[in-house]
């Protein structure tokens, strides 16, 4: 899947984003079980502190992808890049208003905590390999 | 007035805006009193539903719609990135309660303040990332 013409500055992106995003699953894979083993009975600032885990190293995802668009020289790169984000936010977004609705007034099931960040993970790799796709 | 922009583009995000929000008030007034007095059901429930959302996805379009007007590549940077820490903000408010709510018994928040948190915090970013550049 790795493109071989990618310089070493935008590997070294990819492999740090890939960690990130691979790391954010993990974490919340982890939390979601403690909690569940815990039976529900964890609070006060343990369970805030728990909850927060899984957004840091979303939070890095952020840090990084300004990082590399801040770095990056290539600007065909850079364009599609935040094109790509831009698109995915939007998707996430609608999607969030959208739901709420239909939970308001169609008592549809709460969204999972992580589900809008996997909304926007994909909803951004999707739109990245559609935009480049399209302007080749 | 005041609150008008200067640039052109930015002038006709606030023309675009402000009657999007005037839709959405008048949406969501339609579809809260159907469902309060008549309780639909079926397609039509669904499309009620989805009725106010649309103004909404309307005013995320006029923010593209800016996006790609502004022709002040730094003010469009600015907004860009301010975006993006919004989004991130948003989103990392959303798993915080969505964890606190599945699993301490916080009282349920709707994900519709996801949307509200990325403005309130691509608000707060802009000052910082434009400190940054000084």
């Amino acid at each position: 899947m790795l493109n071989k013409n990618l310089s070493r500055f935008q590997r070294r992106s990819l492999a740090l984003f890939s960690a990130s995003i691979l790391l954010t699953a993990l974490i919340t894979m982890f939390i979601h079980d403690y909690f569940r083993l815990q039976h529900h009975s964890t609070h006060g600032p343990l369970a805030w502190t728990l909850a927060l885990l899984p957004s840091l190293p979303f939070l890095g995802t952020i840090v990084l992808a300004l990082r590399y668009i801040g770095r990056e020289r290539d600007e065909y790169i850079r364009a599609q890049i935040l094109l790509a984000l831009l698109q995915g936010s939007f998707i996430t977004l609608a999607f969030t208003v959208v739901y709420a609705f239909f939970e308001n007034y169609l008592k549809i099931p709460s969204a999972p905590a992580m589900a809008y960040v996997d909304v926007f993970l994909i909803a951004s790799m999707i739109a990245l390999r559609i935009d480049l796709r399209s302007a080749q | 007035m005041i609150c008008i922009p200067n640039s052109k583009a930015g002038r006709r995000y606030v023309y675009r805006l402000a009657p999007t929000m005037l839709v959405y008030l008048l949406f969501l007034y339609i579809a809260q009193s159907i469902f309060h007095h008549h309780h639909p059901t079926g397609l039509l429930a669904y499309f009620l539903a989805v009725l106010p959302a649309l103004p909404l996805i309307g005013s995320l379009v006029v923010v593209g719609l800016y996006v790609s007007e502004e022709s002040d590549e730094f003010e469009r940077s600015i907004l860009v990135q301010s975006m993006i820490w919004g989004l991130g903000g948003a989103l990392s408010v959303g798993t915080v309660w969505g964890f606190l709510e599945d699993f301490t018994n916080a009282p349920h928040i709707s994900i519709f303040y996801v949307y509200v948190f990325f403005w309130i915090f691509m608000g707060i970013s802009q000052p910082f990332i434009r400190h940054k550049y000084r």
